[in-house]
């Protein structure tokens, strides 16, 4: 599509630069997409990997917490696991990457995670507990690189909505646009001559 | 022979009761029904049948389990002609109580605590929920039944050091177990039964800390006290849990023991060694079925009802987990019937 310019040499000069700038761009936010592209995939990959290792994990420590739950009254449970020392923060800071601010989610736990005693609990709650505790990390951990893979999604698709605006429609545009005007410029110089030559013949 | 005759009546009575206990073939129709709600129809022409016609919701299945253990409770205390023994039953049911609120009092526990403690106070021990509750706010612990009040001054001094609400369960449990040996050593097949519930549990309960990683100083507090095996065997143990404990044991628990380990390396759960360790105990008290004279049976009826409490709720609880039938069939503890 044409840009709705007159057609003068200031404006090829003007839109030449401009050419250069969006050729330039263009292949800035396409390193950029295929940087993120490779990131994203190795998230993903990641991802997966961590997700399965989690879920593997989370369905033992139920299996042995609901062999506890047969074990023991439901009440019983919910009033033991009330009391636990054990105390979980997790704080926020952003990492910077590629326009982006990833957030990196940091854990911090204190305190034991058994609170309970054993002559009247059963063993399968400490096996439940355990894995629980062990699992809460690579849960938080996953969280944090699902959301990175939300945040670079969002991000790879407005680059290559950028990437794709810059090469199906500016650079065309700006290409065509330079054209006609450099055509135009050149039939004008064209008439220009035809004019003259016909002027020096009357003249003559 | 006992000649125990106060309780000819009561015995008799026992043994009518003990005849519609649930058996295993009963059981294992049960771990093999479609549902909990298969289950509970199962249950119907049992001695539950007439409590679980008011249920009606098969996920509640638990409070008609509490409330056929406190009437056994109630029974076994009003056919007794020895209540230090038989109050025994209802006094670990305040035990458990004043863990609760003991905790409650000594934790940050921020929920709302009114709330929570009647949620969780249980129904039949010797002092009622209420009242035990008032007593306990107003710091009138010298009302409290003789066998309670020394329990909370012996936690106040603890925790004057320690601030973790394992202590209570560990301090609780130890008098409990105490007061247990002191009521059940002067019976032979009490004894006997008692000796092996402490000696599988303090086993258990070894392994158990070695695998959380807990210290010599843990163990000395945490093991119970009255069992045949003595703290010595287990502190020597110390640093190979599982391989020197086991060569140290006597044979009548290596087997047992070998084999709840294995399990447990197979896969990671301590429910086979809890099976056995359940069975063997209650084993204890198959004598009791040939005593005509004393309290035996009655003891073992209330052990032999708690037994198969155990079992209904975990096939019930089972079942509603979508849990499969083989598993709660490996799992089930072997009836007393």
């Amino acid at each position: 599509m044409r840009l709705n310019v007159s057609p003068n040499r200031m404006e090829v000069l003007r839109l030449r630069k401009r050419l250069l700038l969006a050729r330039r761009g263009h292949k800035l936010l396409r390193d950029k997409q295929e940087e993120l592209m490779r990131r994203f995939l190795e998230l993903v990959v990641e991802n997966k990997n961590l997700r399965d290792d989690v879920e593997e994990r989370l369905r033992k420590g139920y299996q042995n917490l609901l062999f506890a739950r047969a074990m023991m009254f439901a009440d019983t449970i919910e009033s033991l696991l009330s009391f636990t020392t054990r105390k979980a923060d997790v704080t926020v800071s952003l990492t910077p990457l590629m326009n982006l601010r990833l957030p990196q989610l940091h854990l911090s736990q204190e305190g034991e995670v058994s609170c309970y005693g054993f002559a009247e609990t059963s063993g399968e709650l400490d096996a439940a507990i355990s894995v629980f505790s062990e699992t809460l990390p690579l849960m938080v951990k996953l969280s944090q690189i699902e959301r990175w893979i939300e945040l670079m999604a969002q991000e790879i698709e407005t680059t290559r909505r950028r990437v794709n605006a810059l090469e199906y429609i500016l650079i065309p545009s700006l290409d065509e646009t330079i054209r006609y005007i450099t055509m135009k410029l050149s039939e004008r110089e064209r008439g220009d001559i035809t004019r003259l030559m016909k002027v020096k013949e009357i003249v003559r | 022979m006992n000649d125990d005759t106060r309780y000819t009546c009561a015995v008799g009575k026992i043994r009518a009761l003990e005849a519609r206990l649930i058996r295993k073939e009963k059981f294992i129709q049960m771990c093999d029904a479609d549902s909990a709600e298969d289950v509970l129809e199962l249950l119907s022409d049992t001695d539950y049948g007439s409590s679980l016609s008011e249920l009606k919701n098969a996920g509640d299945f638990e409070d008609i389990l509490k409330s056929e253990m406190r009437d056994v409770i109630n029974l076994t205390s009003f056919l007794s002609n020895d209540p230090e023994l038989t109050d025994v039953f209802r006094l670990k049911i305040d035990f458990n109580n004043l863990k609760l609120l003991l905790k409650i009092k000594h934790s940050s526990f921020v929920e709302d605590t009114t709330k929570f403690i009647d949620r969780h106070l249980m129904e039949g021990g010797l002092v009622p929920p209420e009242r035990l509750k008032k007593l306990f706010e107003s710091d009138s612990i010298g009302e409290l039944p003789v066998e309670l009040s020394p329990v909370i001054r012996k936690i106040k001094e603890e925790f004057k050091e320690n601030n973790a609400p394992q202590l209570i369960d560990i301090i609780i449990d130890n008098e409990l177990f105490s007061l247990l040996k002191e009521r059940m050593g002067e019976n032979y097949l009490l004894e006997r039964y008692l000796q092996r519930l402490i000696d599988l549990l303090n086993i258990k309960n070894f392994l158990r800390a070695g695998n959380l990683g807990k210290k010599k100083d843990f163990l000395e507090k945490m093991l119970l006290p009255g069992g045949r095996l003595e703290k010595k065997l287990f502190l020597a143990s110390i640093d190979d849990r599982e391989g020197s404990l086991s060569s140290r044991l006597p044979l009548e628990y290596e087997g047992l023991i070998s084999r709840g380990i294995k399990y447990y390396r197979e896969n990671n759960s301590w429910k086979e060694l809890e099976r056995l360790s359940d069975d063997y105990v209650l084993g204890a008290l198959e004598p009791a079925k040939l005593i005509a004279f004393g309290i035996e049976p009655l003891i073992t009826y209330l052990l032999a009802k708690e037994s198969e409490i155990k079992n209904i709720r975990m096939i019930i609880a089972g079942k509603l987990n979508r849990m499969p039938a083989e598993l709660l069939r490996a799992t089930l503890r072997e009836p007393y019937a």
